[in-house]
């Protein structure tokens, strides 16, 4: 990466300068903006509340999975490994982490990148770019249930997605939208999609927003087109946004429930199944909620080696 | 990392232990305080709100109780009710279900011993037997049950008048039945199996004859493990079943049809009827044109002539053993039980009561199920004899395998019968 | 700033396509909230005479007015307090990248990662022992935790990529680490604190499960409580249904409406200050 735009990009990007006497003063008080471990106190009540409410509680619950726990008794057995081994030896929950990584990958790619083109259609000049912010986001604003009843309305053979696609000449795109294994899956990615796409795009608005003017400005006094300009200025100054972006949606579709499960609770006959809703099933269903804290520690698991290692990779890429 | 910061970790993971320690003190059910109050706390499912609140309004004018009603849609119920009384915090009275193939269900709860003994109460003789079973373990019973359900056709009649049909009485004739109402361009039954629940209703309606007919206890053999899913009537429910779609009795693509949608289909007259149970009638009813009128009829599965219709304790109402305000629970409880209850409840939405003797004006399809529960056509709803909602659960994957050809009837009742045996 | 072009234009009118395609299921919802019910055309076509009855019943039957106001409490309480502590707990884990900073800040990270079930029935536990079920406390209190690791993260993301300068200048000028936060860092955080304030009370607006369980029993209930109960028992009967969730909707769009001007400013004012 060392075109020349690349090089202007750098220094407009440097921020201004201090002054020389201040310089001079910083370097005699040692660390970087004299911020010393003593500023670790910021981070006490944050750290109070997530210790008492998420830390704690999540240390007695993880623990169950060892266990042979109902989910109603007031009496379990450990058991060690037992649910671990089961999980990785039944076909269900190897299908369900199978379905679970399918479909974090197409809501990551899909929203990531409906996402960020919303976001660099609504933060160009249009007049319109309130409303349309503000329609874009519409959906986010909405219940997953809520949206989840909403589609599920939509999506029956003869409901309005059907209807739509009649009346624009489109007929022959008609599904059994969530009668079908494959487009049962489909259906489920369209409307996270749908649903999410609004909150990527308010990420990335926020990073394009961080993004000074006159950086723009430069690059199109350097000749550079737009989309070499959206290349050697918008995108490299993005990477917070994408790095937040892309770990959130990683996340959110591993750990994705709701849609899954009143859309398709996932049927048709088990194609559609998670480690979140088989974890649900497994706990306040099937009377296993030991297992299915198992399955919700895999699932962690799961969540941790992709997010992280993404957030690695792109922290390694800024680095570079 | 540092040891220091190892250090660190190590005290906040004990920290945090130490805070869940105080936790984890005793929650066990204890027997509740029968010491009268003027409170009580009732939870019960959505479906349930009209006829719930209609009552809780009547009794609290009754006995000056103040009463705390919450509502929640059933996956959500049962999530919280569950969580609720493994740590004692359970309302007083709630809604539980007959049986045990289900996470709310008798069977499972009072497995933990959570709920009182309501054996010496009145209205116990007063139960519809072949049903008052459900609701018992070891001859003690553990339920109020409020109404009655069953599993048959609500159709439309003036559709079927249009057609000029009636209705089928045996099997065969219901295979040509479908292909009457086929050819005059409908469908006999709407079927929104993308609902997993409604694809248990057909099997259950055919499973009476087929099943049951012949082996009224083979519930009991199923639990001794002298009967298997395999091998049992079981099978040609499944083979009718399937038959049935290749008839054309159905809707085309039941499997991308919600429940929701299939009640348009029946209210739109694009299907005769439905097969569903008496329980959402009301909210097919509710969403049918002003003025319509509807039927209801067994779903014949054999040719004998004779057609059972399953049916079973639909909503029932159980105490809290370790209930806050356990005196107003029994009272409440045994206040629904009274003719004046009765009438509020019914009043709200229809349904057969499950106390015998009850008098009540009610609609004609509920009429006529009663006609038919009366002559002792009957058989069981077979969930409510299954261990846990596991093989609920096999049975509504595999009918969705079933139609999808993702599955052989052989498969689906080996997947059954594995779930079985996993308690 | 931007020259207003045939291109924008041409940009504008994509923009305008996509958002009908974007806005067609929420057209539904809104049309069939104005029918009368047992109306069974399809949902596509616009409804002809309007009616409001059925935002009459979903407002009275669903109690909807008590709930909007707890909803509103929580949601205020929690996310006032979550934007405070975490962009307090995000200075110092952004700022300094070693050591303990480093174990605190992945410690907070690792708290996204763990399915929400596992720590619904201890933590359902310790509410009870410590006396707060039942109240609105024991949701802020859950909220504020929960909410932490995802907000800590959108804050040290952001304040990584900004340049310290600024803050090195106040504290050259004699300005406390405190002081340099209130006044220097947290308005140069105004961008990603509009997303994180929205973000979050979208969240704790939208949750259900939580406030179900640990409001059961009493009479408060939050908006998505009753909205649920209400949807149960209504299945099918969308026009009243929808209704009712318009309802729930509108205060949580408006705000982000006010918001998102707000937003721009605050990010324009941010880089002067």
């Amino acid at each position: 990466m060392t075109s020349p735009a690349d090089v202007t990009v750098a220094d407009a990007a440097a921020p201004p300068p201090p002054s020389a006497p201040r310089a001079g003063r910083r370097s005699r008080r040692g660390g970087p903006a004299g911020l010393s471990r003593g500023l670790l106190w910021f981070a006490v009540p944050a750290l109070a509340f997530y210790l008492f409410a998420v830390v704690a509680p999540t240390l007695r619950g993880g623990m169950l999975a060892f266990t042979n726990w109902d989910g109603l008794s007031q009496n379990y057995d450990f058991i060690g490994f037992e649910n671990f081994t089961r999980i990785f030896t039944t076909s269900s929950s190897l299908d369900a982490l199978k379905m679970t990584l399918v479909f974090a990958f197409a809501i990551t790619i899909l929203q990531n990148g409906i996402g960020l083109l919303l976001a660099l259609g609504v933060n160009s000049g249009l007049r319109s770019q309130n409303l349309l912010r503000v329609v874009f986001f519409a959906p986010v604003v909405i219940t997953p249930v809520v949206v989840a009843y909403l589609w599920k309305f939509m999506l029956t053979p003869e409901g309005a997605v059907n209807s739509t696609l009649e009346a624009l000449g489109l007929g022959f795109l008609k599904q059994s939208w969530l009668g079908d294994p494959t487009w049962a899956a489909v259906s489920v990615v369209m409307v996270v999609v749908w649903q999410h796409a609004g909150y990527s795009m308010v990420i990335y608005l926020a990073g394009l927003q961080s993004i000074p003017q006159d950086l723009h400005e430069a690059a199109a006094v350097d000749g550079a087109g737009a989309w070499r300009r959206f290349r050697s200025v918008t995108w490299p100054l993005l990477a917070p946004a994408t790095t937040i972006n892309v770990m959130l949606t990683i996340i959110g579709g591993l750990k994705m429930f709701t849609e899954v499960f009143v859309l398709t609770g996932g049927g048709p006959g088990g194609s559609t199944e998670t480690l979140s809703t088989l974890l649900y099933k497994s706990a306040f269903q099937f009377n296993e909620f030991g297992y299915g804290i198992a399955l919700a520690l895999v699932l962690a698991a799961v969540v941790a080696v992709f997010s992280i290692g993404q957030y690695r990779l792109s922290n390694r890429k800024a680095d570079v | 990392m540092k040891t220091r910061n190892i250090a660190v970790v190590a005290g906040v993971a004990a920290a945090a232990l130490g805070l869940s320690a105080c936790g984890s003190d005793g929650s066990s059910a204890t027997s509740g305080n029968t010491e009268p109050t003027d409170s009580l706390t009732v939870a019960t499912t959505s479906n349930n709100q009209a006829p719930m609140e209609a009552v809780v309004a009547a009794y609290e004018e009754e006995s000056g109780v103040d009463v705390n009603l919450t509502v929640a849609d059933t996956s959500q119920f049962q999530t919280t009710i569950r969580t609720q009384l493994s740590s004692g915090t359970a309302p007083d009275v709630f809604t539980v279900w007959a049986g045990g193939g289900n996470p709310g269900a008798i069977d499972v709860l009072q497995g933990a011993g959570y709920l009182a003994d309501l054996s010496d109460r009145s209205w116990v003789s007063e139960v519809d037997p072949g049903t008052a079973e459900t609701l018992q373990i070891d001859g003690k019973t553990y339920g109020l049950p409020s109404k009655l359900d069953a599993v048959g056709t609500i159709y439309n009649v003036a559709t079927l008048d249009e057609l000029g049909l009636t209705v089928p009485q045996t099997y065969s004739d219901l295979l040509q039945y479908c292909q009457d109402v086929r050819d005059q361009g409908k469908v006999a039954f709407a079927l929104g199996i993308q609902t997993d629940w409604v694809t248990q209703l057909i099997p259950y309606a055919l499973v009476a004859s087929t099943v049951y007919g012949e082996d009224p206890d083979f519930n009991d053999q199923l639990a001794s493990g002298d009967a298997t899913f395999a091998g049992s009537g079981w099978d040609a429910a499944f083979q009718q079943y399937l038959e049935m779609n290749d008839a054309g009795c159905f809707n085309d693509d039941p499997l991308g049809t919600d429940v929701n949608a299939s009640y348009t289909l029946l209210n739109t007259g694009e299907a005769v009827g439905v097969v569903q149970v008496l329980a959402s009638f009301p909210q097919i009813q509710s969403t049918a044109p002003e003025g319509t009128e509807f039927g209801f009829f067994p779903l014949p599965g054999d040719d004998s002539g004779t057609n059972p219709i399953p049916r079973g304790i639909g909503v029932s109402f159980a105490v809290n053993e370790a209930a806050k305000n356990k005196a107003n629970a029994l009272d409440f409880v045994d206040w629904l039980a009274t003719q004046e209850a009765i009438d509020v409840w019914f009043g709200a939405a229809p349904g057969i009561p499950a106390i015998q003797g009850a008098e009540l004006e009610v609609d004609p399809v509920i009429q006529s199920a009663v006609d038919i529960i009366g002559a002792g056509d009957v058989a069981p709803f077979p969930d409510q004899s299954w261990p846990s909602a596991k093989t609920q659960a096999a049975l509504f994957t595999s009918v969705q395998q079933l139609f999808s050809g993702q599955a052989s009837v052989e498969n689906a009742l080996q997947a059954m019968d594995e779930a079985y045996a996993a308690g | 700033m931007f020259r207003y072009t045939r291109i924008t234009f041409a940009r504008e009118i994509l923009m305008f396509v996509v958002a009908i395609v974007f806005v067609i299921p929420i057209y539904v919802l809104v049309n069939l909230s104005l029918r009368e019910g047992g109306d069974v055309t399809s949902p596509l076509v616009p409804v002809f005479s309007p009616t409001f009855d059925n935002y009459a019943d979903a407002w009275s039957q669903a109690g909807l007015a008590t709930a909007l106001l707890n909803s509103a409490i929580v949601t205020v309480v929690s996310v006032t307090i979550i934007v405070v502590i975490s962009s307090m707990a995000a200075y110092p884990l952004a700022r300094i990248m070693s050591g303990l900073s480093t174990t605190v800040f992945w410690l907070i990270l690792a708290g996204m990662l763990i399915p929400f079930q596992v720590a619904l029935i201890p933590l359902y536990q310790t509410m009870r022992d410590v006396g707060l079920l039942g109240s609105l406390w024991a949701l802020i209190i859950f909220y504020c935790g929960s909410q932490v690791p995802f907000s800590v993260f959108l804050y040290t993301g952001f304040l990584r990529a900004l340049p310290r300068e600024y803050e090195e200048a106040a504290a050259i000028d004699g300005a406390g680490t405190l002081r340099t936060f209130r006044s220097v860092v947290f308005p140069l955080l105004r961008p990603i604190t509009g997303t994180v304030v929205i973000l979050n009370a979208i969240t704790v607006w939208n949750d259900f499960l939580v406030p179900l369980l640990y409001l059961s029993g009493t009479p408060q209930q939050t908006v998505t409580v009753a909205l649920y109960a209400f949807v149960g028992q209504f299945v099918s009967n969308w026009p009243v249904v929808f209704a009712g969730l318009v309802i729930s909707i509108v205060p949580v769009l408006v705000v982000y409406f006010l918001m998102q001007k707000q937003i721009i400013r605050g990010f324009a004012g941010g880089l002067k200050g």
